[in-house]
């Protein structure tokens, strides 16, 4: 009759149930664990059972020195020190870990397929984008294992050329299934490396130094390591097995520590391993740094949002509108809009007003709302703002932002005040939508009285709607991308 | 005394053997991928898990894999079960992604 499977963690069970040659050989690793002073914790996992044995000795693959310093001679022309990483490492600091500056993204899985090589290659570009576009992205790496011929489920190499040349899908549209398959051309490849390099060329493992000055410069790097079952049973501790068994393995290089004499490394085996995904590896141990290599984002790209803006409503009123006085609180006007699909819409409030009886100082709170209601308002959209003089006139502005189902909408301007008559001058309301998200989280909006009614901007990108007259349906498109300050433009 | 090669084709055969040989079942393995084939517990004794030995594959690339080679030695006659499942040593048993079993029978 069969035993029960032992359970995972009831390692002292199962060496209990083992034959004597298993406990005999884990005897021996202990043994070694000891005299070689290990400082990290194993459990008797079934990878301390066996032993690695290798067929070959260490073979760089196919002349990649020789690769390397013709592919750094290209990186040097192609680099932008410029978008260098960031003041905030410093190599000759004790320590440092991206993990604290957002320059990390999420610890993957790559499930049964030895494609350690694009996930080690995206975990160093995903880096790099977040480090120069401030943006944590999810790049595909089964765009890169189907596409790039950099290798495939039996392993491979950096593949950093793939995303130079053609850029990498997001992950939601070219999911990870842990095979290779047919090559999606048409894929929509939004995130594109400027350049890569290795971290030295010359050597097949850099120092630490070079390391550590190559992670402050371009942020995580790509490097390679040995691979053992000691390292595949890591749980946490430094990990100093010292093995000199060949590389067999891709990981991403995320930061050091001086104390522990350690790189800090991101594996691509699940947060079930080591520590939640990671691991302290001590300087050199287990050839880890070889064929280090870093990459450089391209700036983020503008969405594709072919459609451009269009102008959902608008609304306006003018100094000397009589209607436009309340002493409590109060909706100061509305616009209603019907968008026929989901789209991005930004709902912008803007005006001048003063204090048409009363004695400053006095307060108000505005902000917008879907409810007729004077009484709510998007948390989002509330703003404050004083009166200190009487001639005093401040600006009214508030703003907000959605992605909302197709559906016709309304939006009230809110006004909430108490103890005096706020009277305002002139004032718009603009409903602005566009098609696609801009590329992020939309941040913020704009509009002003004349002819520029709405701006959507989202980090870098913005969009304006110009009125090509009076308002109505008909608007003229202009788009800037990294400009903050962009005056509105006709197409 | 003999050696007799068992490979992922032999899935669920049973393997007749004398006393004194050697079973050597070869499977495919990546320990780049932190997968590895893991023994269940022996259910007998009438052969004797020797030896198990991941080969790695020839060449240099990252994540190439290799062989689990594992040498059952038949040592009294009886039936074992050899029982494997291709799992990561800190996943739970069930979420094994592969199994392969043979039955050893000594004659």
């Amino acid at each position: 009759m069969t035993k029960p499977i032992t359970p995972t963690l009831d390692y002292a069970k199962r060496e209990l149930a083992a034959a004597e040659k298993i406990r005999t050989s884990l005897k021996a690793l202990r043994g070694e664990a000891a005299a070689k002073h290990w400082s990290f914790d194993v459990g008797y996992t079934s990878a301390m059972d066996f032993a690695v044995e290798q067929i070959t000795g260490m073979n760089p693959p196919e002349d990649w020195l020789e690769r390397a310093q013709a592919q750094n001679s290209m990186a040097k022309a192609f680099e932008q020190p410029g978008r260098a990483a960031l003041g905030s490492c410093v190599a000759t600091a004790a320590k440092f870990n991206w993990c604290d500056y957002g320059g990390v993204t999420p610890v993957k899985d790559q499930g049964s397929c030895g494609s350690c090589w694009a996930f080690g290659t995206h975990g160093a570009f995903e880096g790099s984008y977040a480090i120069l576009n401030k943006a944590q992205i999810n790049s595909s790496e089964q765009d890169t294992l189907d596409c790039s011929g950099a290798g495939d489920c039996g392993g491979g190499w950096w593949a950093y050329d793939y995303l130079v040349r053609t850029g990498s899908a997001d992950e939601a549209n070219y999911p990870y299934t842990a095979v290779k398959k047919a090559c999606n051309v048409g894929a929509t490849r939004p995130y594109k490396a400027t350049v890569w390099g290795y971290v030295n060329g010359a050597v097949a493992i850099p120092s630490i130094a070079e390391l550590k000055a190559a992670l402050c410069k371009y942020g995580p790097l790509g490097v390679a390591v040995a691979v053992t079952p000691a390292f595949q049973a890591y749980t946490s501790g430094v990990f100093n097995e010292n093995s000199t068994a060949d590389i067999n393995h891709a990981i991403t290089l995320v930061g050091w520590d001086d104390s522990k004499q350690a790189w800090r490394i991101k594996n691509s085996w699940g947060v079930g391993w080591g520590e939640s995904g990671y691991m302290w590896i001590a300087y050199g141990c287990n050839k880890i740094g070889y064929g280090a290599t870093w990459v450089q984002a391209s700036p983020a790209q503008a969405p594709a949002c072919k459609e451009g803006p269009s102008l959902m409503a608008y609304t306006e009123f003018y100094w000397g509108d009589a209607t436009k006085q309340f002493s409590t609180n109060a909706n100061v006007a509305s616009v209603t809009f019907t968008l026929t699909r989901e789209m991005y819409v930004s709902i912008v409030a803007d005006a001048s007003a003063f204090v048409a009886k009363g004695t400053p100082p006095q307060s108000f709170t505005t902000g917008l709302y879907t409810g007729e209601s004077p009484a709510t308002m998007f948390t989002a959209s509330l703003r404050k703002g004083s009166f200190q003089a009487a001639s005093q006139h401040v600006q009214v502005h508030s703003a907000y932002a959605a992605k909302l189902p197709a559906g016709t909408y309304t939006y009230y301007w809110k006004i909430w005040l108490g103890g005096y008559t706020i009277g305002f001058d002139s004032g718009t309301l603009t409903a602005t939508a566009v098609p696609c998200s801009m590329g992020g989280k939309l941040q913020m909006a704009q509009s002003a009285a004349g002819g520029l009614l709405g701006v959507m901007s989202e980090d870098d990108a913005a969009m304006v709607a110009v009125a090509g007259g009076l308002p109505d349906q008909h608007v003229t498109i202009a788009r800037s991308v990294g400009v903050t300050d962009s005056s509105p433009q006709s197409e | 005394m003999s050696e007799i090669e068992v490979t992922q084709i032999d899935q669920g055969r049973a393997v007749d053997v004398r006393v004194g040989d050697t079973v050597v079942i070869r499977l495919d393995e990546n320990i780049a991928t932190g997968y590895s084939w893991e023994p269940d517990p022996a259910d007998g004794r009438a052969a004797v898990l020797e030896q198990a030995k991941y080969v790695e594959a020839a060449g240099t690339a990252m994540g190439r894999g290799g062989t689990r080679v594992l040498r059952y030695a038949a040592g009294e006659q009886g039936t074992l079960q050899v029982r494997l499942r291709l799992r990561r040593p800190w996943d739970p048993p069930e979420r094994a992604i592969g199994h392969f079993g043979i039955t050893i029978r000594v004659k």
